[in-house]
């Protein structure tokens, strides 16, 4: 081989391991994966063979956008899925995105995570528009039957944030970057288009067994 | 007496400036590059979605954005190492083209992105901020196309006969 050529392939090969090194140096070699959550915010079957996880922002439109479709989805594919809803309150471009995870922890300790999410979900404008969100977040917790009082004092206990910041850190880890996230089995879908248009054929495709 | 030597324009740009010129552009791709093929590719899905072009279906969506960031590696570590320079300072000009053109149409379209995407979750530039990017970035491509491989360059190592080594003719 003459020396020119043989020189060009050497300096190929060292700039691409160089290249290949630093992507997976910046990657990592991959976070938590386990799809654990409190039980209050885990549906469906353990044994369900599609498992749904989803890390959602209650102030965040996209995720507010997302949730007919997943309601379609769990009401479609039925006792086949499990899904469970993940924390990722976007703090700096959601003020009040923490609290409403904290007022939810709560809420879920006391047996109501499911129609507070579904309200904060439907009502979402209000709340966020309201002049004190922090007392209207505390409004749709009198409405789910809960003492507003008792979600208050909970939510300002270490307990609901060391809950909402472990979600965070393992999106974080998972190199979650927007919300709504989606990971089926998991396999990750960002955003109500992709869920749809992606996610949806994907679960058939599991069901079938192709996966 | 010598008639005058009229320079060509490669001659006329001094080697320095296109050798700044390629290592500038290099290390903006590959920090692109970087970002978005280390991130999860759906991330980098999402933010193509965000731009609605009509040609591309959802489908094949994420198979761009698996496969454009290593084009972008691979061409700005060419352009920072001087390897087949003016090949890779012309793919660099086509890509800060075709990137020129999608935030254009956004821009046309009246599509509100909050940011280009251009840098994964790294930096978050305007669309705006991202023209001006792209258009300085494309000239500097091709003046890196015009001189970008004459000094410090691997493309030099390559040509170069080895020491004890006889240059032929």
């Amino acid at each position: 081989m003459p020396q020119g050529v043989r020189r060009r392939v050497i300096s190929g090969a060292v700039l691409a391991a160089v290249a290949a090194v630093v992507v997976y140096g910046v990657r990592g070699f991959g976070g938590q994966t386990s799809e654990k959550a409190p039980a209050f915010r885990e549906k469906g079957p353990v044994n369900a063979p599609v498992v749904i996880a989803e890390f959602s922002d209650f102030e965040c439109p996209a995720c507010r956008a997302a949730e007919p479709t997943v309601r379609q989805i769990l009401a479609l594919y039925g006792s086949r899925v499990r899904f469970i809803f993940k924390q990722f309150p976007l703090e700096k471009i959601h003020p009040w995105a923490l609290q409403a995870a904290l007022d939810a922890e709560c809420v879920g300790r006391a047996g109501k995570f499911w129609p507070y999410h579904d309200l904060l979900y439907d009502h979402q404008s209000d709340w966020v528009e309201a002049q004190s969100p922090a007392e209207e977040l505390l409004n749709y917790a009198r409405r789910v039957g809960l003492d507003p009082a008792k979600i208050k004092d909970c939510a300002a206990e270490p307990g609901a944030l060391a809950s909402v910041n472990a979600d965070i850190a393992e999106g974080n880890s998972r190199w979650v970057g927007a919300t709504p996230t989606f990971f089926i089995n998991g396999k990750r879908f960002v955003g109500v288009e992709q869920l749809a248009g992606l996610g949806v054929p994907w679960i058939d495709q599991i069901l079938k067994g192709k996966k | 007496m010598t008639p005058p030597v009229r320079k060509k324009l490669p001659d006329a740009v001094p080697s320095w400036m296109g050798l700044l010129s390629r290592l500038a552009v290099g290390a903006v791709l590959i920090t692109a590059g970087t970002m978005k093929a280390a991130a999860p590719a759906a991330e980098f899905a999402l933010v193509i979605q965000y731009y609605r072009l009509p040609f591309l279906s959802l489908s094949a969506i994420p198979g761009l954005a698996a496969f454009l960031p290593w084009v972008e590696l691979a061409v700005g570590w060419c352009l920072a190492a001087g390897y087949f320079t003016r090949q890779a300072a012309l793919a660099s000009g086509l890509l800060f083209l075709t990137f020129l053109c999608a935030l254009a149409s956004v821009k046309l379209r009246g599509i509100p992105l909050p940011s280009c995407g251009c840098f994964g979750g790294a930096f978050h530039p305007t669309i705006t901020e991202g023209l001006v990017l792209d258009s300085f970035l494309f000239g500097l491509s091709l003046l890196a196309y015009r001189v970008g491989g004459l000094s410090f360059s691997l493309d030099n190592w390559c040509a170069r006969p080895s020491s004890g080594t006889q240059p032929r003719g």
